[in-house]
């Protein structure tokens, strides 16, 4: 294992933009490096993760396979946080991904126990 | 102290760019060391030697490969976000079977193996966005 | 090598307009920390603007000549300090790590 961990921060909602898609293949590039790879999704950021996404119409790849394969590249520390669920009235139950939900504090310290962040 | 850094901007919108590269100016006089500069995302599409930038504007890129020449600086572009926005390299040219190649001399087209590799060996990675 | 004393230096480059940006922010901010405005975030070093950030008890800077370009270095609350580019990379030098926040 590397001796840098690394957390990366999805903020925003699906098909808005490519820093999504952008923010997944860093997780997969760092991992396959042996990096200790962590995710939390802010705000907007947990809209991706909600079951029942139809792309299909959009014409656009669905990033909810990628999330949904990540076990296989090591990847299982995914994040999202209450205040956020309780925002947009959803439960894990909502959530198409097994996530840890956890408390705005908890956050910060997560944040402060990465040795390396990046929120694009 | 060894740097690394990460660009995620678009030239068009914010002053991202112009930030770090004062960072670098500034980190390199001060005796620090920039292990790569990768570019990330929207930011490579100012990347092609296409470009035309306006007379009395500054044209980033000139600033990057001006910096990169006084200090050896590893100018490493995301291979796959280039590719997508048409900017290639002669190699990327010759197996897209494009028409010319047109990535501004002095950037090198690598993957995204090449930020984790900047984020083991630096002390320090920063994001620069908008 | 890492002559670190600090955790961790947040640089924020939007304008305060960007609620969620800096209610996420704020929530990440520990004791520790330090807080940074560059580009378009210097307007939120501005007197009315900072104080929710100056609540969080954490040491503020802003980049000067962000604050030079755009007229406002008259109206930087007290508690904020302006810095140089130098200063800048000393402080990403005394800070574990920074995240950015745009």
């Amino acid at each position: 294992m590397a001796d840098k961990n690394l957390l990366l921060i999805f903020r925003n909602p699906p098909f808005a933009d490519s820093s999504n898609r952008d923010t997944l293949d860093i997780a997969l590039a760092c991992s396959a490096f042996d990096i200790p790879v962590s995710l939390i999704f802010l705000h907007d950021g947990i809209l991706q993760l909600t079951r029942g996404q139809q792309s299909k119409p959009l014409q656009q790849k669905n990033l909810l396979n990628t999330f949904n394969a990540l076990a296989m590249y090591d990847i299982n520390q995914l994040f999202v946080l209450q205040s956020d669920l309780q925002r947009f009235e959803l439960t894990t139950a909502d959530l198409s991904v097994d996530c840890q939900a956890i408390s705005d504090s908890k956050m910060a310290q997560l944040l402060r126990q990465s040795d390396r962040v990046i929120n694009l | 102290m060894i740097f690394s850094l990460l660009i995620y901007a678009s030239q068009n919108s914010g002053q991202a760019e112009q930030t770090a590269l004062r960072f670098s100016r500034s980190a390199l006089a001060q005796g620090h060391k920039i292990h790569r500069v990768f570019f990330y995302g929207e930011t490579v599409s100012a990347l092609s030697n296409l470009k035309i930038t306006p007379r009395d504007e500054i044209d980033i890129t000139r600033q990057w490969l001006d910096l990169a020449a006084d200090d050896d600086l590893d100018l490493v572009v995301c291979i796959s976000a280039a590719v997508r926005r048409g900017v290639l390299n002669q190699q990327e040219c010759d197996r897209h079977n494009r028409s010319a190649a047109n990535l501004a001399a002095g950037f090198n087209l690598s993957g995204l193996g090449q930020l984790a590799d900047a984020i083991l060996s630096s002390d320090r990675l920063l994001t620069f966005g908008n | 090598m890492s002559d670190a004393n600090f955790e961790t230096l947040h640089i924020i480059n939007k304008t305060f307009s960007n609620g969620a940006l800096y209610a996420d922010c704020c929530k990440a901010v520990l004791p520790g920390d330090a807080i940074l405005l560059i580009e378009s975030a210097v307007y939120s070093a501005c007197t009315l603007q900072a104080t929710e950030l100056v609540e969080l008890q954490v040491p503020l800077y802003a980049l000067e000549v962000d604050i030079q370009a755009r007229g406002i270095s008259e109206r930087i609350h007290s508690q904020v300090q302006a810095i140089n580019d130098d200063t800048f990379v000393s402080l990403t030098c005394q800070y574990k790590k920074s995240i950015s926040w745009f």
